[in-house]
């Protein structure tokens, strides 16, 4: 349980993205989303997961290579966290697309 | 678990100093973050040349489906795509960036690491190209017949 809290206290944007897909998946089953509705959010979640491993996998190796301070080190930290980003804002967009007629629907 | 220590911490970002303690997660984690990531887009955008191409090519794409009326579900699939080659993209720039950090001299596995970089964004221009045809040549010769 430490180990697990020491974990998301340095990756904190895996924890974020992990509640943010428990989040997605019981607000789909709320609002009985249709199939291909699923597999969208089936396809956005792998697209943010992955682009967020493969940002920590990038701050790792530069991190063993380095520990002084470095231009090109924030170069591409600063690169990997901004592919992160552009995935993230995505998600959230078809997300919206997903989820805001129904929530409208529900509201009327 | 309640008491926090202050560790001078030097990574290749820079100087800070962190608190190692369980209680805050940070908010200020996350703005810096934020902060980073708009900074690595703004360099990207400037540095970078193959970006602005794709930059140009999804303004044209997003302009033709404007023009065609595409159905909100091919506007998702084309957006996404587009997203898809974009991440790929920074993610490029990012290897090329480590790899010129650790040698100014030729290495077998610097190419490796480069050429397969650049394979991934191929790969993904590929595949967006493809479902960006799926989506606009049914399109274009509805307007021909």
């Amino acid at each position: 349980m430490n180990k697990l809290k020491e974990f998301f206290n340095r990756e904190q944007n895996i924890l974020i993205h992990l509640i943010a897909t428990i989040l997605v998946i019981i607000l789909g089953i709320i609002f009985k989303i249709a199939l291909y509705e699923w597999l969208l959010v089936l396809a956005m979640v792998a697209f943010v997961i992955t682009s967020e491993l493969i940002n920590s996998s990038i701050e790792l190796v530069v991190d063993l290579y380095t520990s002084k301070f470095n231009p090109l080190a924030m170069v591409a930290k600063d690169v990997a966290a901004g592919a992160v980003l552009v995935s993230a804002i995505t998600a959230a967009c078809v997300g919206v697309y997903i989820f805001l007629p129904k929530i409208i629907n529900i509201i009327k | 678990m309640g008491s926090k220590k202050k560790v001078n911490v030097e990574i290749s970002r820079g100087k800070y100093v962190e608190e190692h303690g369980f209680k805050k997660l940070g908010i200020k984690r996350m703005l810096m973050s934020f902060k980073y990531s708009f900074d690595g887009l703004k360099y990207a955008y400037i540095h970078e040349q193959s970006l602005i191409l794709h930059v140009i090519v999804m303004a044209i794409i997003i302009a033709c489906g404007f023009g065609f009326k595409i159905t909100p579900i091919q506007w998702v699939i084309t957006l996404v795509m587009g997203a898809l080659i974009l991440v790929t993209e920074l993610f490029n720039t990012s290897i090329e960036a480590v790899v010129d950090m650790v040698t100014d001299k030729y290495h077998p596995l610097a190419k490796v690491a480069k050429d397969t970089a650049s394979a991934a964004c191929f790969v993904a221009d590929m595949m967006a190209l493809g479902m960006w045809l799926v989506v606009f040549i049914p399109k274009i010769i509805a307007i021909f017949r």
